[in-house]
C-alpha cells in the first residue's frame, strides 16, 4: 500500500507538471507568424507557423490592418487599422488609428491608442519596453510628426502621447537599444534620439526603414522611376549602421507594383517584403526573402492563399525560412506564375 | 494615549478631506452624455464628458435617429427616428425608457401626424413635435394610450417651424421660425419674438437663459454661427459667449448645474495642422464664456445630437474615484 505523503507528493508533481503544461501552451512558439489574412471571410488577426499550419484566429477586429508591430516577447501586437463593414452592416470605426493587442488577455479584445484624436496614423512600432511610437499625417497630405505614447500610458482610457518631432515622417522604426527611433520622409531616412529629441540624417533617401535584429543594419526601400516615368521600380537596401558605408541594393520587382511589409527574418539573414496587387480587381500579395549576403530571393508563404499583406514574425530566433515544399498549391501556382512574368 | 472619540474624528476628517479630494479631481463638468452615435446614427450612447466611459445604450432599435430628447429628471428618451424595415426613410417619434432597455420603443406618432422633423419631452412626461399639421402635443397620460391623442397648439398654415423646445417649467415652448427665436405660451396661445439669428435653442435648467447657435455671417459655403445666451424675453439682447472666423457650431445643451454649455464645432477651413485638427468636436464652455475643453474624445468624429443628463440611470457618478460598472463596461469593449 503507497504511504499518503507518497500518494500527496505524486498530487503535487502532477498539479505541477499540469500547470507548466499551462504556461509553456499559453506562450506563443517560435517560428510562427502574427498576420492579417486577405481574405474577407478570415479577416482578423491569426497566427500560424509559416506555412499556415496550425493557423488560429486571436482576435477578430472589424479592422483592416495595414501595418504591423509586435512588442520582443510577443506580449503586444500593435497595428494600424481603419474599420471596415461590422457583420451586421452599421459602419465599423473611422479613421486609420493605433491598435493594441494583448495576447495575454485575449478576450479584452482591442485598445484603440489614437481614438480618433489624430487625423491619419501612418505607421507605428513597439519597443521592447511597451514603448509606442507614430507618424501621423494631416488631411492626407499636410505633414504632422512622430508622437511617443508611453508604456505606462497605453493602459489608460485616453493615452497621452507626447510630440518627438515635427515635421513630414511616414515610416518608423524603432532601435534594438529602445533609444532612437528610425523614420523616413521624402528627404530620406533620419535617426531620432526619443530622450534628446535630436534629429540627424543618415541617408538622404528611401523609405520604410527598418533595424536588423541586432541593430548594426538598417535595410529599406528605394525606388526607380520607370522608362516612361509612369512608375517606380523598387529596390531593396541595406546599410550598416551607425556609419552608413556602401549601400547595398537588391532588385525586388519590375513591375511598379506596390512594395511593403519590410521586415528581417529572426536571424537577420533575409529581408522579407510583400509585393502587393490587384488581378481582375482581387488584392493579393506575393512575399518573398531576399539574402543579404548574396541577394538570392526566395518566395515564402505560399501555402496562404493570396498572400500575406500584413505580418510579422513571433519571437526572435535562429531559426531561417522553411525551404520549398514538394507539393505545389494553388497560391505557389501563382508564385511560378509571377515569376514567369518577371523573367 | 488618544481616546477612541479622537480617533474616530480624525477618521472623520480624513473621510471627508480624501472626499473632497475625490469630487476636485475631476475638473470637466459631471454627469453623463446622451447621444446617437456619430457612425452609426442608429444607436444611443451614454458617456461620461471626456467620453470614456463610453458605452451604448440601445442599439439596432431604428435605421437612422433624427433627433433626441432626454427627459429632465426623468427616465424617458425620444427619438425622431426612422424604423428599420421601412424601404422609404420616414421619421416618426418613438418613447424609450432608460429603465427598461430591453423594450421596444413605443412609436407614439405610428405615421398619423406625416413626417416628423423635431420632438421635446418635458419634465413632466408631456411630448411635443413637429408633424404636419404643426406644433402637437401628447399630454402624458396619453403615453401609455395604443394610439396616444395629439392636440395641435400651432398651426403649420400661419407658422413653418424648425426646432421646438420645452421650457423646463413646461409653460411655455421655443420654437424656431426663419432663424428667429419665439416663445409660446402654452396655456394662452400667446407668442412673442425673443431673438433674430438664432438656432437650435436650450433653455438652461433654471429656465433663464436659453442656448442658441446665432449665425453671424452668411456665407455661400458655409454659414458662421457662434454660441450665444438669451434671457427669454421679447426682442432680448443676445451675448455670444463663443465665436470664431470661419466657424460654425451645433446643437448647444446645458450642464444639469447650469453652468456649462456643450457643443459641436464644424469649419469650412482645409484642415492643415493638428491645431486646426482640434478645433472640431464637441467642446464644453462655461456659460458665461471662457476656454473651450474637448469633450466625447473617444468618438472619433463629431457627436452632432446630444443632451446631458441630469440623473444617470445604471451607472453610478463619474466623479468618483472608484470604478463604476459603467467604466468596467467600457473597458470591456475597449
Amino acid at each position: 500500500m503507497t504511504h499518503f505523503f507518497e500518494n500527496s507528493r505524486k498530487r503535487v508533481y502532477l498539479y505541477l507538471a499540469f500547470l507548466l503544461w499551462t504556461f509553456t501552451t499559453n506562450t506563443l512558439c517560435a517560428q510562427e507568424i502574427i498576420y492579417q489574412p486577405l481574405s474577407r471571410i478570415q479577416r482578423g488577426i491569426w497566427i500560424s507557423d509559416t506555412d499556415g499550419r496550425d493557423a488560429r484566429q486571436l482576435f477578430n477586429p472589424p479592422l483592416f490592418v495595414y501595418e504591423m508591430s509586435i512588442q520582443k516577447g510577443d506580449r503586444y501586437i500593435l497595428c494600424v487599422a481603419e474599420g471596415v463593414a461590422r457583420e451586421d452592416g452599421l459602419l465599423g470605426e473611422l479613421g486609420m488609428d493605433a491598435y493594441l493587442f494583448d495576447t495575454q488577455q485575449p478576450h479584452k479584445g482591442r485598445k484603440d491608442l489614437t481614438l480618433g484624436r489624430f487625423d491619419r496614423i501612418v505607421d507605428a512600432d513597439i519597443s521592447k519596453n511597451g514603448e509606442v511610437v507614430f507618424t501621423n499625417i494631416i488631411n492626407e497630405q499636410f505633414p504632422d510628426g512622430i508622437y511617443l505614447i508611453s508604456s505606462h500610458e497605453i493602459h489608460q482610457p485616453l493615452p497621452k502621447a507626447e510630440k518627438l518631432f515635427s515635421g513630414s515622417a511616414r515610416y518608423v522604426d524603432w532601435a534594438p537599444n529602445g533609444e532612437e527611433i528610425v523614420f523616413s520622409n521624402p528627404e530620406g531616412i533620419f535617426l531620432l534620439n526619443v530622450f534628446t529629441k535630436q534629429v540627424s540624417q543618415v541617408i538622404p533617401y528611401g523609405s520604410r526603414p527598418v533595424f536588423s535584429p541586432n541593430g548594426t543594419q538598417l535595410a529599406f526601400l528605394t525606388n526607380t522611376p520607370t522608362p516612361d516615368g509612369q512608375g517606380h521600380f523598387h529596390k531593396i537596401a541595406v546599410v550598416s549602421f551607425p556609419t552608413p558605408a556602401e549601400v547595398k541594393k537588391f532588385d525586388v520587382t519590375k513591375t511598379t507594383s506596390y512594395c511593403s511589409c519590410l521586415t528581417w527574418t529572426p536571424n537577420g539573414g533575409s529581408i522579407a517584403y510583400a509585393i502587393n496587387h490587384s488581378p481582375e480587381g482581387h488584392p493579393e500579395s506575393l512575399n518573398w526573402t531576399v539574402s543579404v549576403t548574396n541577394g538570392t530571393r526566395q518566395p515564402i508563404f505560399r501555402k496562404f492563399e493570396r498572400g500575406l499583406h500584413v505580418w510579422e514574425w513571433t519571437q526572435q530566433n535562429d531559426s531561417g525560412i522553411p525551404s520549398d515544399l514538394l507539393t505545389t498549391t494553388w497560391a505557389g501556382l501563382k508564385v511560378q506564375t509571377y515569376e514567369r512574368s518577371e523573367k | 494615549m488618544r481616546s477612541p472619540f479622537q480617533a474616530r474624528r480624525s477618521l472623520f476628517y480624513f473621510s471627508l478631506m480624501l472626499f473632497i479630494a475625490a469630487y476636485s479631481l475631476n475638473a470637466l463638468p459631471a454627469g453623463e452624455l446622451i447621444f446617437v452615435h456619430p457612425v452609426n446614427r442608429a444607436e444611443i450612447w451614454i458617456s461620461n464628458v471626456e467620453g470614456t466611459t463610453a458605452r451604448k445604450l440601445f442599439s439596432k432599435v431604428f435605421f437612422e435617429i433624427l433627433n433626441l430628447s432626454v427627459q429632465d429628471e426623468g427616465e424617458y428618451i425620444l427619438a425622431v427616428a426612422d424604423e428599420i424595415d421601412r424601404i422609404f426613410p420616414f421619421y416618426d417619434v418613438f418613447l424609450l425608457n432608460q429603465r427598461f432597455r430591453d423594450r421596444s420603443p413605443k412609436n407614439l406618432t405610428d405615421g398619423r401626424f406625416g413626417a416628423i422633423h423635431d420632438a421635446d419631452i418635458s419634465k413632466n412626461g408631456d411630448v411635443i413635435f413637429l408633424g404636419q399639421q404643426g406644433v402637437l402635443l401628447i399630454k402624458n397620460h396619453e403615453l401609455n394610450q395604443r394610439h396616444p391623442e395629439a392636440e395641435i397648439l400651432l398651426d403649420i398654415a400661419t407658422w413653418d417651424i424648425d426646432a421646438i423646445e420645452w421650457a423646463p417649467d413646461s409653460k411655455q415652448i421655443a420654437f424656431i421660425e426663419f432663424n428667429r427665436l419665439f416663445l409660446l405660451d402654452v396655456a394662452t396661445k400667446e407668442v412673442f419674438q425673443v431673438a433674430d439669428n438664432a438656432n437650435n435653442p436650450a433653455f438652461s435648467p433654471n429656465g433663464k437663459q436659453i442656448a442658441i447657435d446665432t449665425v453671424i455671417e452668411r456665407n455661400p459655403n458655409m454659414w458662421e454661427s457662434g454660441i450665444a445666451v438669451v434671457p427669454p424675453h421679447p426682442n432680448a439682447d443676445v451675448k455670444i459667449i463663443h465665436a470664431k472666423k470661419n466657424y460654425s457650431y451645433g446643437r448647444p445643451t446645458w450642464s444639469p448645474d447650469g453652468k456649462y454649455i456643450a457643443y459641436s464645432s464644424h469649419t469650412n477651413l482645409e484642415i492643415k495642422n493638428i491645431k486646426q485638427f482640434r478645433t472640431i468636436g464637441n467642446f464644453v464652455i462655461p456659460a458665461t464664456g471662457g476656454n473651450p475643453e474637448p469633450i466625447l474624445l473617444t468618438m472619433k468624429d463629431n457627436v452632432l445630437l446630444f443632451e446631458w443628463a441630469d440623473k444617470a440611470y445604471l451607472v453610478a457618478s463619474t466623479a468618483s474615484l472608484v470604478t463604476t460598472w459603467g467604466k468596467l463596461k467600457a473597458q470591456q469593449t475597449d
